[in-house]
């Protein structure tokens, strides 16, 4: 994959190649600001971008920014923002625009070196890659909701299934059949009044519009 | 004789200054009609915030005058003029300092011009006094009188531009207020460099590590000599982490202080200076009960960056520090034998410092002539 990697930290940037190129990726570009990080994308289209959030001039979100900016102009771009801390709303703001492509993960992450890599590509693929944390604060915004009527196994199912992994990587981390995570998920929408769909990543599509839609009621 | 002479001499300047005042004040308050006039005619309403801050200045000189005198200050308590016309104009009318600068006004037509008195005293004095002390060596008689009626005339001043206790109570209160919101500003962008050291410095630094261990484990079985080097690097990262770490707790608060109390910290501080340095402790700081923790970290952070100025920009090699309990707080003095002409608003470390003894109800003072040394002060309230 040809990669755009955006980030202000000298250690983490090389640290970053390092680890694209030992996996057998392309780093096209390299950046450390964010008034930078948008021509690097327009020009090199990567297969994925990933971006720090926080980078010079202001130190704030000029990585996110860029990400929702370079979206803008391609629509559907691959994204993999990288964060030192959750912020949810930056998590709405990404996926926002669609969930397609959307990653949003926090920096520790990056030491799983096989599972961020894996969740690299599946955004490359289109698919989406949501910290844990993220998602549980996600979850947790919406209470009060449907949500509560879920069986804590249905939570686990729906946490994943949020998160951006496949049936098979659901049915792996809780050890059960792939056939029990469908009749989970079967539940899930049916408890959260979602149109029931089969294909794997329209279904967290449809959850993630879910919870980031505004709550009912409270939120 | 000689002294009485002097003394008299000094009186005599003293009262021929407050006439010269009066007869100021006397063309000045034509003025003042004027823009009375003027504002009930509301064309001129903008002429009496200014006016008013005109008297402010008289009263600030005649103040200063007197204290010249006496040897004491005399307060001045005065609301800030400022805010839109309309604000300035209630304020010029309602701060209590305006009507008592007015009854000093008035009441200086009439007490102002006492070197009338005094004056007719000196052929007098120069006649008796010669005769009595010169001739007879007696005490003079004659010229102490010159300065009793200074004294007279200083001590009405001070009665008259003395604000009342409210007054007093009010100017206090907003410096109070002014000091507290410095201290809620220094206070947050202390956590925002804490929160920027962290985030930047430790975190992005076990990341990296992290990343490097991930690596190390993806490399073991296939590469395991580029294994070892990932863990090599991985633990040279973890002894940088843990340097940061020890940087940031010490911004944060010098363990040092904890430990070996202000004296200690400062002495440490000095062996580290890279300066020739002397550190003084007197008063029995070392000895009786430690200040408060925020005035220990006040002057030692004071200390640190006057010291760090002086092996910078000082240009001198040596310095010395005295630390010293008064009665009623602590001060710190750091001179250094460089070249002087520091300027205070290079750089933020004094700015800083400044804020952080403000919010603690301290003082900074810096002299630094051209040429040097530079002496930098700082005293900080505290009860022991």
């Amino acid at each position: 994959m040809r990669v755009v990697i955006a980030e202000d930290n000298a250690l983490l940037r090389e640290g970053l190649v390092l680890l694209l190129r030992s996996a057998g990726h392309e780093v096209v570009a390299v950046v450390g600001s964010g008034p930078q990080a948008l021509p690097a994308m327009l020009e090199h289209r990567p297969d994925v971008a990933v971006l720090d959030v926080r980078m010079p001039p202001g130190f704030r979100d000029e990585g996110l920014r860029a990400a929702l900016e370079a979206r803008r102009n391609i629509p559907g771009l691959p994204v993999l923002v990288l964060s030192q801390y959750v912020e949810e709303s930056y998590a709405s703001e990404l996926l926002g625009g669609g969930a397609s492509g959307v990653g949003y993960l926090l920096k520790d992450r990056v030491g799983r070196v096989d599972e961020f890599l894996e969740a690299l590509e599946r955004v490359a693929a289109g698919g989406t890659a949501l910290d844990p944390e993220v998602v549980s604060e996600l979850l947790t915004r919406r209470r009060d909701t449907p949500i509560d009527t879920l069986t804590a196994r249905e939570r686990e199912v729906l946490q994943l299934m949020a998160e951006g992994h496949d049936n098979a990587t659901i049915a792996k981390t809780l050890v059960i059949t792939e056939r029990s995570v469908s009749k989970h998920i079967g539940n899930v929408f049916l408890k959260l009044h979602l149109p029931p769909s089969d294909s794997g990543h329209r279904r967290v599509l449809a959850v993630l519009a879910y919870l980031n839609s505004p709550g009912q009621g409270s939120s | 004789m000689g002294k009485s002479l002097r003394q008299a001499v000094r009186a005599t300047v003293h009262l021929v200054l407050a006439a010269v005042m009066t007869f100021g004040l006397y063309i000045f308050i034509t003025v003042l009609i004027i823009t009375a006039v003027g504002t009930i005619a509301v064309a001129g309403a903008w002429l009496l915030p200014e006016t008013v801050l005109v008297i402010r200045r008289i009263a600030g000189a005649k103040r200063q005058m007197t204290a010249r005198w006496t040897g004491r200050e005399i307060p001045e308590a005065y609301q800030a003029i400022e805010g839109s016309l309309r604000e300035r104009l209630r304020i010029a009318v309602r701060d209590p300092g305006t009507l008592l600068d007015l009854r000093w006004m008035v009441a200086s037509y009439v007490y102002g011009a006492l070197v009338i008195l005094a004056l007719p005293l000196w052929p007098l004095a120069l006649v008796v006094d010669g005769a009595w002390s010169g001739v007879l060596r007696r005490s003079p008689v004659v010229l102490p009188l010159i300065t009793k009626i200074a004294d007279l005339e200083a001590r009405w001043s001070t009665a008259l531009l003395r604000p009342s206790p409210k007054a007093l109570l009010a100017a206090r209160v907003k410096a109070l207020a002014a000091t507290r919101a410095d201290a809620i500003a220094a206070h947050e962008a202390e956590l925002r460099r804490i929160e920027r050291d962290l985030h930047d410095g430790t975190q992005a630094r076990l990341v990296a590590l992290s990343m490097r261990i991930g690596l190390a484990q993806r490399a073991y079985d296939r590469d395991p000599e580029g294994a070892r080097t990932l863990m090599a690097e991985a633990q040279n990262q973890v002894q940088e982490a843990l340097t940061e770490l020890r940087q940031v707790v010490r911004g944060i608060h010098p363990p040092i202080l904890t430990d070996r109390g202000l004296a200690g910290a400062v002495r440490a501080l000095a062996a580290g200076s890279g300066l020739d340095v002397t550190v003084e402790v007197t008063g029995g700081l070392e000895e009786g009960p430690r200040p408060p923790a925020a005035v220990e970290a006040a002057t030692y952070f004071a200390v640190a960056e006057a010291l760090t100025n002086a092996a910078k920009y000082g240009g001198g090699r040596r310095a010395d520090v005295r630390l010293e309990r008064l009665r009623t707080g602590l001060r710190a003095v750091v001179q250094d034998d460089g070249k002087g002409g520091a300027d205070e608003n290079e750089g933020t470390g004094l700015l800083g410092i400044r804020r952080r003894v403000a919010a603690l109800d301290g003082g900074v003072m810096v002299s630094s002539p051209a040429g040097g040394p530079t002496v930098i002060e700082v005293q900080l309230p505290c009860v022991w």
